[in-house]
C-alpha cells in the first residue's frame, strides 16, 4: 500500500494529546470503600478469568484512537496498486481485426480482451468516465464518453471479431487525440498489436496502455489466391493458392478446392516457417459459380484466414474503345480473344459508347471530362489526363516497379529505354507503380469508382513498343481495369473490410440493389451517380449481389500476411514513447480514502453510542 | 435514648443465651458445669472414700448393696459473655451502629441470667474494654460502653485479643465483625476457641460490602489504609464483584463451622428483632 499524501500521516501526531488529555481525564471520583480487601480479590478473579479486560476498560480510548487512525489513513489517501488502472477519463481501445479471433487464448484473443476490458469499466469510480473505442476494418466510437458502465459494459458485449484486417492506427490515434480536449485521459489498448507501425502516432499527452492478449504465432494461412488464364489455353484458368505457415515448426497443409460443393482440386504440401508454398489447380473456363478454397493445418489458431472464396463468372468479352492509336496498339489489344475492340480518332465521344464500353484506351488527342467511374487507360501525358503534369524531362532511368501490381505481371521494365517523359506534380490519389530517377512513369488506381491506368510518357518515345512488354502490359492493364466491371473479368473478390464499388445501369432505383452477406442477412448499400457502395465486408465469403432479376457475386477474403502473423506484440511504438506491455493486467491504483472514512465515522458513532451508553447507565 | 428499642428489650426479657457446652465458671450460676456441684440435680454415683461428706452418703443404696456410695450433684454457674466489636474503621457507619445493637441486645439477653457480661473494642488493639458485669442492672453500663465504641484505625484482631484480658471461667465469645481484614479467620477463630467454650461469629455486612451503589471510572478509596484502586464498573462489574463477596462468605461461614464455631450473616439491612427473634433462635443461640 501507497499513499498520495503521505504528510496526512503526520495529523497521526495527534494521538498524543488524546491520549494525554484521556489520561488527564482520567481524574476519577473517589469512592471510600469499607476494604479493598474483596475487591483485591475481585480484580485477580477477574484477570485471570480475562486478560483483556483491562483493555475493555479502555473501549472508549481504543475506539477514539482507531477513529482518529482511520482519519488519519483516509487523509493520507492510501491507494493499492490493482489490476485495474484509475483514470478519470478511461479510452477503451478494443482491437476487433481478424487475427483477434484466434484462439491461443480462451475464448478468443477478442473475448480475453473483452474481459479485461469489463474489469477496467468496472473498476472505474462513479466520477470517472469512460469511452470505447472499437478499432475493426472501420474505426468507430461505439459508446461516446459516459458515466454509464452499464452502457460501456453492454458496448463490450456486443462486439464481434471481424474478418478484416485491422485499423489499430486509426483507433489509437482517434483515442490519443481525446487527451487533447480534456485533462486525464487514460487510453487502454486491448490488442495483440495489430499491422500497423504506430511509430508516427503522438500520445498528445495521453497516457497509453497497452494490455496485449494472444500467446502463440501458430498459425497457417491461405495468403494469395488468384484466378488466371490457362497458359496453355485459352478457354482454359487455373486457380493460384498461396499457403504459408507462420508457426516456428514444419507443418502439413492440405488445400482443398471446391466449385459449386464440389471437390475439384486437393493438394498436401509440407508447409515450412514463413515460406510461402503455391498450390496450382485447373478450372474450366466454362464454368460457373462459387470458388471455395480451404486450408486445414495441425497448428493453426485463427479460422477466418483458412477459407477463401472467388465468385467465378463464364469468360466473356471485354469491350474496349481505343481512342486514336497506332495499328501497334490496337493490334495488341485484340491478341485477347476475348476483347472487343472498337476504335474512334480523337474528339467527342458518344455517351452510348462510353456507357457500352468496359474500358477506354486514349493513345492520342484529348482526355474528355465526365469519365467519373469509368476505366480509362491513357497512354502518355496528354491533354486532360487524370494526373498534373509539369516539365518534360530527358532520359528517365527506370529505378523500380512494383512486381505484384496486376498491371505489372510479367513485364521487367529495368531494359526499357524512355527518351522523354514528363513529370508528375500532382498525382491525384493515384500510385505510382513505375519509378524513375525523375518521377513517376506509370500511375494505376481508383478515382470515384473507376479505375485509371496513367503513363507519364509517350510510348512512341521509348523502345517499349518494339518490346513484348507492350502487349503484355496492355493486355494487363486492360484486364485490371475491367476486373470489376460486369462483363469483365471471371473472378471477383475484393480483401475483407475494404468497399465493393460497381457501376449501375443508370436510373437503377435503390429499391432494386439488394446484397446479401455471407451470413444470409441483407447488407446496407449505399448508391450515389449510379454507383453501388457495399461497406460492410467484413466477414469472409461470398456476397450475392441482386440488381432488378440480374443477379451477380462477389467474395471477400482476409488474404492479409499481416493479421494471419498472429505472433502478439511485446509493446506499442508511439511516437514519443514505447508503450510496454502490461504483464497479466494494467497497473492500476485503487484509492482507499473513501473506505477509510467510512470505517472512521462508524468507530466515531460506536464511540458516542458507547459514551452515552455508559451515561444513562 | 436506649441502645436498643424498649418494645425490644420487653421480647428479650423471656430469653436467654444458650449453650451446648458445660464448661467450668467462676462463680455460682445457672449454667451446668463441667464441675459436681451442690444443685437439687442428681449427676451420679461413686464409691466413698474415708473424707467424703457423710451428707452425700446414699443410705437406700447401702441397705440394699451393704456398700457405701456417695451421690454427686450437677454443678450449675455462671458463663462470662463476652461481646466483642470489631470496631476497625472499615466498620464505621451503620455496621457498627448495627453490631453496637446487636450487642447490645445479646447483653440485655445475657444479663438476665445469672451470666456475666464483658465488652471490648478491637481494632489494631484493645481499644474499649469494660470488665464482666451482672444482672440487669448492669444494662444501662453495658449499653452505655458499647455506645462508647467508636471505629478507629485499622483491623488486627489477633494484637487486640493478646491484649484483651483473659477471663476467668468458662466464657462465650461474640464477636461481632465484617471479617475484612487480612489476617485469616482460623487463627483468630483458634484463639478465642482457647478461651472459651462457644465461639458466635456474627458477619456483619452492609450494601456497600455486598453490592456498592458505584458506576463508571471510579477511585476506590480503603477506609482504613487509604489504600486506592482504579477501577471501572458497570452493572457486569457488579453483578460479578457480588458473586465473589457471596463466594467469599460461603467460604467463611464453612471455616467456622469446621472449627466450631457458629457463623451468623447479618445484613445491616436486616431488621434486629428478625435477627434475634428469628435467626438467632432458629440457629439456637437464644432461647
Amino acid at each position: 500500500m501507497n499513499f498520495l499524501a503521505p504528510l496526512g500521516l503526520a495529523a497521526g501526531a495527534l494521538a498524543i494529546p488524546l491520549v494525554a488529555m484521556y489520561f488527564l481525564k482520567l481524574r476519577r471520583k473517589k469512592v471510600k470503600v469499607p476494604s479493598l480487601l474483596l475487591w483485591q480479590q475481585f480484580q485477580k478473579s477477574e484477570q485471570l478469568a480475562s486478560p483483556f479486560e483491562r483493555f475493555r476498560r479502555n473501549l472508549m480510548l481504543l475506539l477514539q484512537l482507531l477513529a482518529l487512525l482511520l482519519l488519519v489513513l483516509a487523509l493520507s489517501r492510501p491507494y493499492m496498486t490493482s489490476d485495474a488502472p484509475l483514470a478519470r477519463s478511461l479510452v477503451v481501445v478494443v482491437d476487433t481485426s481478424a487475427s483477434m479471433g484466434a484462439e491461443d487464448v480462451s475464448p478468443t484473443r477478442l473475448g480475453n480482451a473483452v474481459e479485461r476490458a469489463h474489469d477496467l469499466v468496472s473498476s472505474m469510480s462513479s466520477s470517472d468516465e469512460g469511452m470505447l473505442i472499437v478499432a475493426g476494418p472501420r474505426t468507430e466510437v461505439t459508446v461516446p464518453f459516459t458515466r454509464d458502465k452499464s452502457a460501456l459494459h453492454s458496448g463490450l458485449d456486443a462486439l464481434v471479431a471481424s474478418e478484416a484486417r485491422g485499423a489499430l492506427r486509426e483507433g489509437v490515434q482517434l483515442a490519443v487525440s481525446m487527451a487533447r480536449s480534456r485533462p486525464g485521459v487514460e487510453v487502454v489498448v486491448l490488442s495483440d498489436g495489430g499491422a500497423d507501425s504506430l511509430a508516427d502516432v503522438p500520445t498528445g499527452g495521453a497516457e497509453v496502455t497497452f494490455v496485449p492478449v494472444g500467446r502463440s504465432d501458430d498459425n497457417a494461412a491461405i495468403v494469395a489466391v488468384d484466378l488466371r488464364r490457362s497458359p496453355s489455353s485459352e478457354l482454359e484458368r487455373q486457380l493460384f493458392v498461396t499457403a504459408q505457415n507462420y508457426g516456428g515448426d514444419d507443418q502439413e497443409g492440405t488445400v482443398e478446392v471446391y466449385l459449386d460443393g464440389e471437390l475439384i482440386g486437393l493438394r498436401s504440401e509440407t508447409l515450412p516457417p514463413d515460406t510461402p508454398v503455391s498450390f496450382v489447380f485447373d478450372v474450366g473456363g466454362d464454368r460457373s459459380g462459387t470458388i471455395k478454397v480451404t486450408l486445414a493445418a495441425d497448428d493453426d489458431y485463427l479460422e477466418a484466414d483458412n477459407t477463401a472464396w472467388l465468385a467465378l463468372a463464364r469468360l466473356s468479352q471485354r469491350r474496349i474503345t481505343l481512342i486514336g492509336g497506332d495499328s501497334l496498339t490496337a493490334r495488341a489489344l485484340q491478341a485477347d480473344p476475348r476483347v472487343t475492340l472498337r476504335r474512334f480518332a480523337p474528339g467527342p465521344i458518344p455517351a452510348t459508347i462510353l456507357d457500352n464500353s468496359d474500358a477506354i484506351v486514349f493513345a492520342n488527342g484529348n482526355v474528355p471530362d465526365g469519365l467519373e467511374g469509368r476505366n480509362v487507360l491513357i497512354l502518355g501525358p496528354l491533354p486532360g489526363s487524370k494526373v498534373e503534369f509539369a516539365d518534360e524531362v530527358r532520359n528517365p532511368l527506370v529505378l523500380g516497379w512494383r512486381r505484384t501490381h496486376p498491371v505489372l505481371r510479367f513485364v521487367e521494365w529495368d531494359q526499357i529505354i524512355i527518351s522523354r517523359s514528363q513529370q508528375v506534380t500532382d498525382n491525384r490519389n493515384l500510385v505510382a507503380i513505375v519509378d524513375s530517377d525523375q518521377g513517376p512513369l506509370v500511375l494505376a488506381g481508383e478515382v470515384a469508382g473507376g479505375r485509371v491506368v496513367q503513363l507519364a510518357f509517350d510510348p512512341l518515345r521509348s523502345d517499349l513498343p518494339l518490346r513484348v512488354a507492350w502487349p503484355v502490359t496492355l493486355l494487363n492493364a486492360v484486364g485490371w481495369l475491367t476486373e470489376n466491371s460486369s462483363t469483365g473479368e471471371a473472378a471477383q473478390a475484393i480483401p475483407t473490410g475494404s468497399p465493393f464499388v460497381r457501376r449501375l445501369p443508370d436510373d437503377t432505383p435503390l429499391e432494386s440493389v439488394r446484397v446479401i452477406g455471407p451470413d444470409g442477412n441483407d447488407i446496407d448499400v449505399q448508391v450515389s451517380d449510379n454507383l453501388l457502395r457495399v461497406r460492410d465486408t467484413s466477414k469472409v465469403g461470398v456476397y450475392e449481389l441482386r440488381i432488378g432479376a440480374v443477379r451477380s457475386a462477389f467474395a471477400a477474403n482476409l488474404l492479409s500476411p499481416d493479421e494471419s502473423e498472429i505472433g502478439p506484440r511485446p509493446d506499442l511504438v508511439l511516437a514519443d514513447s514505447v508503450v510496454q506491455a502490461s504483464v497479466g493486467a494494467t497497473a492500476g491504483r485503487r484509492e482507499l480514502w473513501r473506505w477509510l472514512l467510512a470505517l472512521g465515522i462508524v468507530a466515531l458513532f460506536i464511540e458516542w453510542f458507547a459514551y452515552n451508553r455508559r451515561r444513562a447507565a | 435514648m436506649s441502645l436498643v428499642p424498649p418494645k425490644l428489650l420487653q421480647k428479650l426479657a423471656r430469653l436467654g443465651l444458650s449453650t451446648r457446652k458445660r464448661a467450668a465458671g467462676a462463680r455460682q450460676g445457672e449454667r451446668r458445669s463441667i464441675r459436681r456441684g451442690q444443685s437439687q440435680e442428681f449427676a451420679d454415683h461413686r464409691q466413698y472414700v474415708p473424707g467424703d461428706d457423710l451428707r452425700f452418703l446414699d443410705w437406700h443404696l447401702y441397705g440394699r448393696l451393704d456398700t457405701l456410695w456417695i451421690k454427686l450433684f450437677e454443678e450449675e454457674e455462671d458463663r462470662v459473655v463476652q461481646l466483642l466489636l470489631d470496631c476497625s474503621e472499615s466498620m464505621e457507619g451503620d455496621k457498627l451502629q448495627f453490631a453496637r445493637q446487636l450487642a447490645g441486645a445479646l447483653a440485655f439477653v445475657a444479663l438476665g441470667r445469672t451470666d456475666r457480661v464483658a465488652v471490648a473494642g478491637l481494632s489494631d488493639g484493645l481499644s474499649h474494654y469494660a470488665p464482666p458485669r451482672r444482672g440487669r442492672a448492669s444494662t444501662n453500663a453495658i449499653f452505655n460502653t458499647l455506645e462508647a465504641v467508636v471505629a478507629s484505625s485499622g483491623t488486627d484482631l489477633g494484637r487486640a485479643l493478646e491484649s484483651y484480658p483473659r477471663q476467668r471461667g468458662a466464657g462465650i465469645a461474640l464477636l461481632f465483625s465484617d471479617l475484612l481484614y487480612e489476617e485469616p479467620l482460623e487463627i483468630v477463630l483458634k484463639r478465642l476457641l482457647s478461651r472459651n467454650s462457644e465461639v458466635h461469629i456474627f458477619h456483619i455486612l452492609s450494601p456497600v460490602d455486598l453490592r456498592p451503589d458505584i458506576y463508571g471510572d471510579v477511585v476506590l478509596v480503603d477506609q482504613e489504609s487509604g489504600e486506592e484502586m482504579h477501577v471501572s464498573v458497570n452493572e457486569r462489574t457488579l453483578d460479578r464483584y457480588e458473586a465473589t463477596v457471596h463466594a467469599w462468605a460461603e467460604e467463611t461461614e464453612a471455616t467456622c463451622r469446621r472449627l466450631g464455631a457458629k457463623y451468623v450473616r447479618v445484613p445491616t439491612t436486616a431488621s434486629l428483632e428478625d435477627v434475634i427473634l428469628r435467626d438467632l433462635r432458629r440457629l439456637g443461640i437464644v432461647s
